[in-house]
């Protein structure tokens, strides 16, 4: 892969007037991936890489108290003077190439500064983009045979907005009432809902047939078409409609939304000022270090089934469950141990109130012995991105989830 | 379907990866003319800048509060806070009551019964009844 | 009965319920003798207390001022026989007053300012005085000049020219206080003076000056030889003066500024003395330390109150007071915190000046805007 100009770009982010619509947006765009936030800068329609934008001029009026309230978010000078600010950057321990303004930068949401050269989209949508790759090769690397509806319910629960959420809570950042260019830049800035609006369904995807709810989607269809989390997200769109679409976003977002949002750009920021490694450290300390127990998010239907497709395509014998032992059978409060076998191995072992559940425990605990496996000394594929790093050997790809 | 995915949420573990201090934000309160607060000046001409240097994660705010005794208060990731009166004390007193608020979770004192608290389950596992040694009767 | 009278009569002995406290019983008694003394009926008496302690405070049997401080009755003013030593003046003055209030006194009339006011009719000016047109008493010529020095150069060159000033008159063994009576030099003076260093070798401030040449040495020996002089020979001498140094003049080839004489500017555009050696000259010297203070006190405008004057024991802690009177310490701890550079640098600390309410803090997150406009929106608030 061939090295990134980091400072050259990100001096685009620092200095927010100037060069935003340079080769950085322009690089983002062409790769479309649309998520859940909205679409930020349109790009402009001749795609010259190497040409840069005149200096925007959106000259911020003198310091005085009056223009502050008319601004839609504080200034890039108050960053430097806010004592939240740089508390929450010491707080998070972020490299000291990171410069406040960038940070302040990042705690405002399109929806408080439609503009995109003051709001974080687009050092959120590059954040998205690192936590979700650094997510999906740490759990497909570590457990190569879950299946992909746990692999979503995992990606979500690491990178979902949710977790974001809480995060953004557990760094001891506040939300402002109002965003205005008279509120500290410490808080995070954005236009909330009014109260009772529901969130409305995503339309617009790029599935067809998209308007037939009944249809069945299959797991499949929603790693084309899907989002990581596998919700629906907008399809991508023509470049000629999204400058008509780059209205301010008039409704409001949810804190929850904005939250996620100000820790992808923070993501996004360090990977631009600091470089790849500091964005990884970033990463491994404040994401990964997270407790998450993976075979709590299996959710089986009918796992003695399963067990035996999987036994039949694994070439094992097929599964019996016996008995191990048992205690008050005629009483009212029967338990029974029960354990699956194939051959002279057994797969796993349940303890349940009747034979049937003993049973089907004793599936799912072969199920995800199978599903859970995890081989050891991991290393993932952006490891080799360092410097001296061991050459390549191929992790273990697993074949994926029975077919039923 | 065979399997499906049940959504959750990671548990923070503060201190595994990164270390968040909860104590966010601390606020020093005092009174030009009172006696009261004649610690509270010391402290805040001669300790508060090794203390705001030593401590650059916590937003620290000083601001008059006439004729009031001087307060410290600190306020905390968890959304608590925690007040300290600090009349008649002298600096060195002061030094202690800041490095209490610094050190707290904000969270209630509560009495901890348990020595030890964790997110895993435990590696000897859970003693079963129906497992070695059954007496058949 | 009294009942202070009471009072003493209840006190019998051996009743302890009824005892009366000793203070209480001093109180209740009559009147002592001493106290009618003093009495205003008992002035007419010589031998009465208030005169005797008059005379012992005068320390003369025959006290000046009144015999009575307090005036004399009424009745005694009005009945009594007329003094016989009633001084004329109080009516020379107030016919002159009706006559011609500017000029001074009838020719003929010897007028004799009165030094105690004991026989006139009232003290201070009969007519209404503020109507009178100014005459050259009233004008105020103050010691100090109008204008306060306050930067650091015009400070130290006041410094100087005072030591310099001093150590003349101390080499001239005249009286050193003679100086503050030229306000301001001429400007071929002040110059010499500024060119002339003061060495802070000798304790003798006589001999601490380096002149700039030997001429430089005859002029200013010369000048202020003629200070504080008699006036007629003094101005006499200053055409000399001014002759001798029309040749410096040329010597030194300083152009002449043909201008008028216009307000010259403080130390006439100089700003920093030439030589600051004068800050270390120690004031050891009752008297010189006086004569030094009172006209650097004169040159620069500042005050020095007599506890500090008795702590200053050289030229620079003069110097150092009057700094420290320029820039005083802030008393309020937020001005002393926003000076502080250390936390100046800390990016961390916010250090507010007035008492943070409710108010700020909807400001600074947003929220008063929002609780203003839905007051306005209400009508509650124009």
């Amino acid at each position: 892969m061939k090295r990134l100009q980091l400072q050259r770009w990100s001096s685009s982010v620092l200095s927010a007037q100037a060069r935003t619509g340079g080769r950085l947006q322009h690089r983002l765009y062409n790769g479309i991936r649309h998520q859940s936030t909205a679409s930020p800068a349109a790009p402009t329609a001749n795609d010259q890489l190497i040409e840069e934008e005149p200096l925007a001029s959106p000259i911020h009026p003198p310091n005085s108290r009056q223009s502050k309230y008319q601004l839609p978010s504080p200034p890039v000078e108050a960053a430097r003077e806010s004592a939240k600010l740089a508390a929450l950057h010491a707080r998070l321990y972020l490299p000291s190439r990171l410069p406040l303004e960038t940070l302040a930068r990042s705690l405002v949401d399109a929806s408080a500064d439609p503009n995109p050269k003051f709001n974080n989209d687009s050092l959120a949508t590059l954040g998205h983009d690192l936590l979700t790759h650094y997510t999906t090769e740490y759990l497909l690397c570590t457990y190569p045979r879950l299946p992909l509806t746990v692999i979503f319910a995992a990606m979500y629960a690491y990178v979902g907005p949710k977790t974001l959420e809480a995060m953004a809570r557990e760094w001891g950042v506040e939300f402002a009432a109002a965003p205005g260019g008279e509120v500290d830049p410490g808080y995070l800035q954005f236009k909330r809902m009014l109260p009772g609006t529901e969130p409305k369904p995503v339309t617009g995807t790029a599935r067809p047939h998209e308007d037939q709810k009944h249809w069945r989607k299959s797991i499949t269809s929603s790693v084309v078409y899907d989002n990581e989390f596998g919700d629906p997200v907008k399809g991508p769109k023509d470049p000629s409609e999204q400058s008509r679409q780059d209205t301010p976003n008039l409704k409001g977002v949810s804190a929850e939304q904005a939250s996620a949002t100000f820790v992808r750009a923070v993501m996004g920021a360090i990977y631009l000022h600091a470089g790849r490694p500091a964005a990884k450290r970033f990463f491994e300390q404040h994401f990964l270090s997270r407790h998450l127990n993976i075979s709590d998010l299996f959710n089986f239907s009918q796992p003695a089934r399963d067990l035996s497709r999987l036994c039949a395509r694994e070439n094992f014998e097929q599964p019996v469950a016996r008995i191990i032992s048992e205690t008050g059978r005629k009483s009212r409060h029967p338990v029974f141990v029960v354990g699956i076998y194939s051959g002279q191995d057994k797969l796993g072992e349940g303890a349940g109130a009747s034979l049937l559940e003993a049973r089907s425990r004793a599936a799912v605990a072969a199920l995800k012995g199978w599903y859970l496996y995890s081989p050891l000394n991991v290393r993932v594929p952006s490891s080799m991105e360092e410097e001296g790093a061991a050459p390549w050997k191929p992790v273990h790809v697993d074949l994926g989830e029975v077919i039923v | 379907m065979p399997v499906q995915g049940i959504r959750s949420v990671t548990a923070a573990r503060n201190g595994v990866g990164a270390f968040i201090l909860q104590c966010k934000r601390l606020e020093f309160h005092y009174c030009d003319w009172a006696g009261s607060s004649r610690g509270m000046l010391s402290y805040l001409k001669h300790q508060l800048p090794a203390f705001a240097k030593a401590n650059p994660q916590i937003e620290i705010r000083v601001s008059p509060r006439p004729h009031k005794h001087p307060v410290v208060k600190g306020h905390y990731v968890n959304g608590r806070e925690k007040a300290i009166c600090v009349r008649n004390l002298e600096p060195e007193q002061i030094v202690k009551k800041v490095h209490l608020l610094k050190e707290a979770s904000g969270e209630k004192l509560k009495r901890t019964k348990k020595p030890v608290t964790s997110l895993n389950e435990s590696v000897r596992g859970i003693w079963s009844p129906y497992h070695g040694g059954l007496k058949s009767v | 009965m009294r009942p202070s009278l009471r009072l003493l009569n209840l006190e019998v002995p051996g009743s302890r319920a009824l005892y009366v406290c000793s203070i209480c019983r001093q109180e209740a008694r009559p009147r002592p003798i001493v106290a009618r003394q003093f009495l205003r009926h008992a002035s007419s008496n010589a031998d009465s207390l208030s005169e005797r302690v008059r005379r012992k405070l005068w320390g003369t049997d025959n006290p000046p001022g009144l015999k009575d401080p307090y005036g004399e009755s009424l009745l005694e003013k009005r009945f009594g026989k007329p003094k016989p030593q009633e001084p004329e003046e109080p009516q020379v003055e107030e016919t002159n007053e009706l006559a011609e209030p500017s000029d001074g006194l009838e020719p003929g009339v010897s007028y004799e300012p009165a030094t105690t006011w004991h026989g006139l009719e009232r003290v201070g000016h009969l007519g209404r005085w503020k109507d009178a047109p100014p005459s050259e008493a009233d004008t105020y010529g103050s010691f100090a000049p109008k204008h306060k020095l306050y930067k650091k150069g015009p400070l130290s060159l006041a410094a100087h020219q005072a030591a310099v000033e001093i150590s003349l008159m101390q080499a001239l063994n005249r009286p050193l206080t003679h100086v503050c009576k030229v306000v301001e030099h001429d400007k071929p003076i002040f110059k010499l003076i500024w060119k002339t260093k003061v060495l802070p070798t000798s304790p003798n401030w006589g001999e601490s000056l380096k002149f700039h040449n030997e001429n430089a040495k005859k002029v200013l020996f010369y000048v202020f030889e003629q200070i504080g002089g008699t006036q007629p020979e003094a101005a006499e001498q200053e055409q000399a003066v001014e002759d001798i140094e029309v040749e410096e003049f040329e010597n030194f080839e300083i152009v002449e500024d043909p201008s008028p004489p216009a307000p010259n500017p403080r130390f006439f555009g100089y700003t920093e003395p030439r030589f600051k050696s004068a800050t270390s000259l120690p004031l050891t010297d009752p008297a010189i330390k006086f004569a030094f203070l009172k006209r650097f006190s004169q040159l620069s405008g500042h005050y020095f109150p007599d506890n500090i004057v008795s702590q200053i024991t050289n030229v620079k802690h003069a110097m150092q007071y009057i700094q420290g009177q320029l820039h005083p310490k802030p008393t309020k701890l937020a001005e002393q915190l926003e000076n502080d550079k250390q936390l100046q640098t800390l990016s961390n600390v916010k250090v507010f000046s007035k008492r943070q309410t409710t108010l700020h803090r909807d400001d600074e997150k947003g929220r008063r805007k929002l609780i203003e406009s839905e007051l306005r929106a209400r009508g509650l608030l124009e």
